[in-house]
């Protein structure tokens, strides 16, 4: 009996315990309280303060680009308005590891779009080609022995707008692949879409990459 | 460009100040002892942190309460803008009731984003073949969506203590809590009962589904985190 009575008394201790939890995650699931938000001024430097928020944002006047590098979207902006809303191809993110071999240590490369602001700071038409080191390491190529061997026609697209440290905007010839982070760090764009920001874009225009 | 925006915004605020009554006044009295930036504004240091930033390369968070969004911006560009549905701030229970906001929190700069839960895995790493032993298969990286699944609910935490707690993703509108994350949900809990709360506050905020899973895959790490004041 008394036995009995102890299990009983267990069981609805047990069950007192796991009910009060659920309760409490019910009723507090995150620790947090959360009300409406009150987003008044303090009042401290209250007039510097609505300037400098005024200033904050102002769009350039003339064109630009930015470039969601993560969903491979490019797009023309002039002011507030988006011109025209392209698919690219950014960088992969990937790393290439170049093999140690007995003259030196292998070296590395992190295929990535740099975030942040460039420029245009050229363009060229019927842009050719230097295949780069990781181009043939990557491939399991051997070096050429001249430079000129390096030299590639067409690869590019019909253009190329040039940020600097070897990046650039440029067309491809795998536009099936548009949409997806398949450069080495350079931005693809199909064959329409890089005449429109060849044509509208000077030398100067900023790139904004996030 | 960049350092041109930022003259003329200092301009822009020079001129402001001789209007502003209060920093007027405040420039009558004798000048500290310690150098400062170009402007000295001794009653509002998180606005110092503003103009150091203002017009800079960061990346930026920007909420409007009275607009309803959160831009992303840099260097004074909007290169994003995501309409918040709902918008609720909170501090950690204490004793049945909550800890009182930190006094000027809304008006500073916070700093150092960071995803919570990250982005999975590490950088795919390619050792180049010897030469000669290429197979000629080309790797075809992953979308955006396989490459980078969203969570059901995720936070953007900054360096002093503030998260951007954001809401609104697929699973919720659909009332479903994947079961792949109750898993997470519970550690979540446990970590809470035994550490404490993890946030100073939290600032809640509602996203469409499509912009919910945007701003996950694609918020650089490091943005700062403002809230402007457009009306008061």
């Amino acid at each position: 009996m008394k036995r009995r009575l102890l299990i009983g008394a267990g069981i609805a201790l047990g069950a007192l315990v796991v009910l009060t939890g659920v309760a409490l995650l019910m009723v507090d699931r995150s620790g947090y309280h959360y009300r409406d938000a009150d987003f008044a001024f303090s009042g401290a430097d209250r007039g510097a303060r609505r300037k400098l928020e005024a200033n904050f944002t102002k769009p350039p006047a003339k064109v630009y680009i930015v470039v969601d590098r993560t969903h491979n979207r490019l797009e023309l902006r002039k002011g507030s308005t988006t011109t025209l809303t392209a698919v690219c191809s950014a960088g992969s993110g990937y790393k290439l590891v170049e093999r140690d071999t007995a003259k030196r240590k292998g070296r590395q490369w992190v295929f990535d779009t740099p975030r942040g602001i460039h420029k245009v700071k050229n363009k060229r038409t019927d842009p050719v080609w230097k295949r780069p080191d990781w181009d043939y390491i990557e491939r399991g190529e051997a070096f050429p022995r001249r430079d000129s061997e390096r030299i590639e026609y067409g690869m590019l697209g019909d253009y190329a707008l040039d940020l600097g440290d070897g990046y650039m905007i440029h067309g491809t010839l795998y536009e099936r692949l548009l949409g997806r982070g398949v450069t080495h760090g350079c931005i693809r764009l199909g064959k329409d879409d890089l005449a429109t920001v060849y044509r509208e874009c000077p030398i100067g225009t900023p790139i904004y990459i996030y | 460009m960049t350092s041109l925006r930022f003259r003329l915004l200092m301009t822009g605020l020079a001129l402001g100040l001789g209007a502003a009554p209060g920093v007027a006044a405040e420039a009558e009295q004798p000048a500290p002892a310690v150098a400062r930036g170009p402007f000295a504004f001794p009653a509002n240091p998180a606005l110092k942190d503003w103009l150091a930033k203002a017009g800079t390369d960061s990346f930026f968070l920007v909420l409007d309460p009275v607009g309803g969004k959160l831009q992303l911006v840099l260097g004074g560009v909007i290169i994003r803008t995501f309409p918040v549905a709902d918008l609720k701030v909170a501090t950690p229970r204490r004793w049945g009731g909550a800890t009182p906001l930190p006094e000027a929190w809304h008006e500073r700069v916070w700093t150092g984003a960071r995803i919570d839960p990250p982005h999975p895995g590490a950088r795919t790493e390619i050792v180049g073949p010897e030469v000669g032993t290429a197979s000629g298969e080309v790797l075809i990286p992953p979308t955006p969506e396989e490459a980078i699944p969203v969570p059901s609910l995720y936070r953007v935490r900054f360096a002093e203590g503030l998260a951007l707690e954001v809401t609104g993703g697929q699973a919720e509108q659909k009332g479903e809590l994947p079961p792949n994350e109750l898993p997470s949900g519970l550690r979540e809990k446990w970590r809470l009962l035994r550490e404490g709360a993890p946030d100073l506050v939290r600032v809640r905020i509602r996203l469409e589904p499509e912009h919910y899973a945007e701003m996950y895959r694609s918020l650089p790490p490091g943005t700062d985190f403002v809230i402007l004041h457009a009306v008061d």
